[in-house]
């Protein structure tokens, strides 16, 4: 998530924040790992200080023992000393040392003693009588025999131990008369006096480098745990371990060295290293460990810090998707993998009106669904279970707990963990009630739409007017008649007169017409298009066609034919006076055979027969009127609307066989001087047979060519079809006779008739092409006298 | 029209006339009339339903075509009276379905106009000999009903095994009595039918419809 949309988003979770919420309220868990690390601190501290002050005891314990024993290690090589020395003394008493002897014991004294410099014997006036001198490196210095002790110090000893009988170790002196700086001062002199049978003869004085006793008295281990060092009364260093100085801070203990001169102390302090707290290992381990555990508890406080902060924000977005989740319209429940559902929200409740103890934990069939469509519902479910479930989700029918149905759309998806892992199904249920009805009532209508367009006789198309290859809407009719192409539209547009919106349409490929009506629209995608709506007319236009050829039939037959019936009807009636003639005669006549017949009886009968005659007369007079009555009533008319309306008829029958008819008038024709009932009668008929010729041809065309000869129209009617032998050609126009086999033989002989009524000519040749030409003639009004009497 | 001709016309029967037209109707009684028929003519078919003798031997001429009710028609009606009169059609030019539908009827046939004498003469002749028969046959019928309305209960039913051909001994057996019985049931039935023997029983019986019973 980047920063800019984290923004509004806090901003929103925000108002989900308990703890932004309450902000005077204290936590105390937040300052309790403060408070542990204080108090844990404040013990480790106590704890140290104790051990510290503990272990300083225990140094100092260890250091007085240390320095006790030391001194007394001190003690006891100078009282070593002090005994041989004593008994070297005792022995000059004894006079049993001379010289060299005495040099002899003294250098022996000094192989054992390296602090032992130098040994003189001095005689009772302080003379050097005798000496020796340490070979030890440092004893270079000597006090050479015959020299004076002068120094006032030695003197005043050398007086105490003479006065008391006893050794005394002199103060520590320097003597830099040495070669080297470095030459064992400084010195003390161990003085012991000598008596010879109480007399006082002289004195041993041994010299000891305080230095070399310090050396040879402390044990390697000891110097170096310790600084050790001799000091004078007044602090002065006589002699130490170590260069270094001890800082003034550090603990130190010093003693008295018994033999030694007043004063003298030996003095050991512990090195800075070997520091009890920093020394000891325990401690160190607990330092660590504390330091590691303040560290791990910092850690930790800021951890739980941050994991506070994280715990509020998610406390925070947990409240804020609960109040959206609960907020939702939309029904969401978690079904697990095995199908039993874990989880609804408050819209699922609200819309189901289950409550959730009633779903949760819920295996299928759950409550909701209605009884009667659980094995439907369960076998969706599968499909679910399986992965399957369509994008589209389900429709399915929810129960209340009332009973009460309700439409419901439900989405399913898969619910997946963060690591990938499903978890289950998540799913989303929407109350479509009310969109469905609105849905069902759309798809009713709609379905009624198409029902009405669909069930249409008239072929409804709509086509882009600019490119008008795609075919944009068409319904069954049309898609019955052109399938899914356009040219049908097209076909029907060109046909139309240019600006007309409506015409009439004859489509030879499907031989039918259409009433078509085309207009622009504006598309649903904003194009103008070109909606067309072709009613099929073939019926109707036949029908027409049919009624007004009927009529003009009706019009001729009922003259031509009302002919004959009257033919029919008046020979009846003339039967009737030649049956009672006949009957009268006959009856006369047997009765004049049978003889006895007188004149009376015979009168009447011969008077009826007479009468009888009369009638007979009359009825052939009314035959002869009608008959008169029955001529072709002539008017000036156009050629051109003749063979209109002839075609327009006969096209039908043509365009069925697939046969084309072709005029070709001649311009500027007057008008006929005809009976154009009648002549239309005729042409009908001669295309009629035309047609009925050519089923079998393969030119199918025929041509009708008029023509004007001089005060005569030429009708031509060219056809391609079988011909006319010459038998048939001499019989053509003979009554009932008929080369078609339900031909009732009356056309041609008609159309003789007809053609003769109006002084014309009818002839047949033969087409060159093959097939048969029919001709025939036709006074013009023009120059035609007939013509004038009509008018 | 002597004595003798008008009893020769009763038993020769009667011919009924019916045609609107005057002048046909007055020549054909004319014609028939030379040949000593008697002829009665109608005008109409509805004058000729209300006037004719259904009992006399009689033949009907009908004009096929007439105002009002036509020759057809007249047909039909009669043929719903039960009537055995023979029809004789006049026609202009009979055609086949007409003639079918009427013969089916009854006893027709058609005459074209103009007549030809002796073929119309023929034809009603013929037809009178229909009718005189169909007469005769009818009062033979009618005597044998009344014959066997005077048998017995009794006798009727040994007539009527009798007719069904079985012997006397089988009819005693049958109705209980005894065969001397039977023989004298058998002897009052001949007598009673004026039979003289099975056969004309037989006739007599199978003329006089079905017994009653």
């Amino acid at each position: 998530m980047s920063e800019n949309s984290t923004q509004p988003a806090n901003a929103v979770l925000l108002a989900f924040d308990p703890m932004a919420r309450a902000k005077t309220r204290f936590d105390v868990g937040r300052y309790a790992h403060l408070l542990a690390i204080l108090l844990l601190a404040a013990a480790i501290a106590g704890l140290a200080y104790l051990l510290i002050k503990e272990d300083r005891a225990m140094q100092s314990d260890a250091l007085t023992r240390d320095v006790d024993t030391l001194a007394q290690s001190f003690s006891l090589r100078l009282q070593a000393m002090t005994e041989a020395i004593t008994s070297i003394s005792l022995e000059i008493g004894d006079a049993k040392y001379n010289d060299s002897r005495f040099a002899s014991t003294g250098r022996e004294l000094m192989m054992s003693k390296p602090e032992l410099l130098h040994l003189a014997y001095v005689d009772g006036k302080n003379r050097v009588r005798w000496s020796v001198q340490s070979p030890n490196p440092l004893a270079d210095w000597s006090r050479p025999a015959a020299s004076e002790i002068g120094a006032e110090v030695t003197r005043s000893v050398i007086r105490r131990a003479r006065e008391t009988h006893s050794t005394f170790f002199s103060p520590p002196y320097q003597d830099d008369s040495g070669p080297s700086a470095d030459n064992g001062s400084p010195f003390t002199d161990l003085i012991t006096p000598v008596f010879s049978d109480d007399r006082y003869v002289g004195a041993v004085l041994a010299r000891v480098s305080l230095p070399e006793l310090l050396r040879q008295t402390v044990t390697p281990e000891f110097g170096q745990r310790y600084r050790i060092a001799l000091r004078e009364e007044s602090g002065s260093i006589l002699a130490a371990s170590t260069s270094s100085l001890a800082p003034d801070d550090e603990p130190r203990y010093a003693i008295r060295v018994p033999p030694l001169s007043n004063g003298i102390t030996v003095q050991a302090s512990p090195f800075r290293q070997r520091s009890p707290v920093l020394g000891n290992a325990l401690s160190g381990l607990v330092v660590g460990l504390t330091l590691i555990v303040m560290v791990t508890l910092a850690a930790l406080a800021r951890r739980d810090v941050k994991q506070a902060q994280v715990e509020r924000v998610l406390r925070t977005e947990t409240a804020f998707r609960r109040a959206m989740e609960d907020s939702l319209a939309t029904g969401m429940g978690v079904i697990d993998r095995n199908g039993v559902l874990r989880h609804v929200n408050q819209a699922f409740v609200q819309m189901t009106g289950w409550p959730a103890d009633q779903l949760l934990g819920k295996a299928p069939p759950f409550p909701y669904w209605p009884l009667d469509r659980q094995a439907e519902y369960q076998s969706k479910l599968a499909i679910v279970l399986a992965g399957l479930a369509p994008a589209s989700g389900f429709e399915l029918k929810v129960q209340r707990p009332d009973g009460s149905l309700f439409d419901a759309r439900m989405y399913f998806s898969a619910l997946l963990a963060d690591d990938g892992e499903q978890l289950g199904w998540m799913s989303a249920m929407a109350d479509i009630t009310e969109p469905k009805r609105i849905s069902e009532q759309l798809a009713a209508a709609h379905e009624r739409f198409t029902t009405v367009l669909e069930s249409l006789d008239a072929a409804v198309s709509v086509v882009a007017d600019d490119a008008g290859d795609e075919l944009l809407f068409a319904n069954r009719s049309y898609l019955d008649l052109y399938g899914s192409s356009p040219a049908g539209h097209r076909k029907w547009r060109a046909a139309l007169p240019l600006q007309a919106g409506i015409g009439e349409v004859f489509d030879a490929e499907v031989s039918r017409w259409f009433d078509v009506r085309t207009r622009n629209v504006r598309w649903v995608d904003g194009r103008d298009v070109r909606l067309q709506i072709a009613t099929d007319i073939t019926e109707r236009k036949a029908t027409e066609e049919l009624v007004r050829h009927q009529q003009e039939k009706v019009e001729l037959t009922s003259r031509l034919m009302t002919m004959g019936e009257m033919a029919s009807s008046l020979a009846h009636e003339l039967n009737q006076p030649l049956t009672a003639i006949s009957n009268y005669s006959l009856g006369a006549v047997s009765r004049m055979k049978g003889g006895g017949m007188s004149t009376e009886e015979l009168l009447p009968a011969l008077e009826k027969t007479a009468g009888q005659a009369q009638r007979a007369g009359n009825i052939i007079r009314r035959i002869r009127e009608f008959v008169k009555r029955s001529e072709p009533r002539r008017r000036p008319t156009e050629v051109q609307r003749i063979v209109e309306d002839a075609i327009g008829f006969a096209d039908i029958e043509a365009a069925k066989k697939g046969i084309v008819i072709r005029t070709d008038v001649e311009a500027n024709l007057p008008p006929l001087d005809v009976d154009p009932i009648l002549i239309e009668q005729l042409l009908l008929n001669l295309l009629k047979n035309a047609i009925d010729a050519m089923d079998q041809s393969t030119l199918r065309k025929i041509d009708l060519v008029v023509k004007r000869q001089d005060d005569m129209a030429v009708f031509s009617v060219i056809d391609r079809g079988s011909g006319v032998s010459e038998l048939e050609h001499a019989n053509l126009f003979q009554p009932f006779f008929s080369t078609k086999p339900e031909g009732m033989g009356m056309g041609l002989n008609i159309c003789r008739s007809i053609v003769e009524f109006h002084h014309g000519r009818l002839t047949i040749e033969r087409n060159p092409e093959g097939g048969a030409i029919f001709v025939f003639t036709l006074p013009l009004a023009e120059s035609n006298e007939a013509a004038e009497e009509v008018k | 029209m002597t004595e003798k001709d008008a009893d020769n016309a009763q038993t020769m029967g009667v011919v009924y006339v019916v045609d609107d037209d005057d002048a046909v109707r007055d020549s054909v009684q004319w014609l028939l009339e030379a040949s000593r028929y008697r002829v009665i003519g109608f005008d109409s078919a509805e004058k000729f339903l209300a006037n004719h003798d259904p009992a006399a031997i009689a033949v009907a001429i009908f004009d096929v075509r007439m105002p009002g009710m036509s020759g057809l028609e007249l047909q039909e009606q009669l043929v719903s009276r039960k009537s055995q009169l023979p029809i004789i059609f006049i026609t202009g030019h009979g055609d086949v379905p007409m003639a079918v539908s009427t013969m089916k009827k009854g006893a027709v046939d058609f005459i074209e106009k103009p007549f030809d004498q002796a073929a119309l003469k023929a034809l009603v002749e013929r037809m009178l000999a229909e009718a005189r028969e169909h007469a005769s046959a009818t009062e033979r019928q009618r005597l044998n009903q009344a014959l066997l309305s005077k048998l017995t209960p009794r006798e009727q039913q040994v007539l009527e095994r009798i007719v069904a051909g079985r012997l006397n001994k089988q009819i005693a057996d049958d109705l209980g009595i005894s065969i001397k019985t039977v023989e004298a049931h058998r002897a009052n039935i001949m007598d009673k039918m004026h039979a003289n023997t099975v056969a004309d029983l037989m006739r007599a019986v199978m003329g006089g419809g079905a017994l009653k019973q």
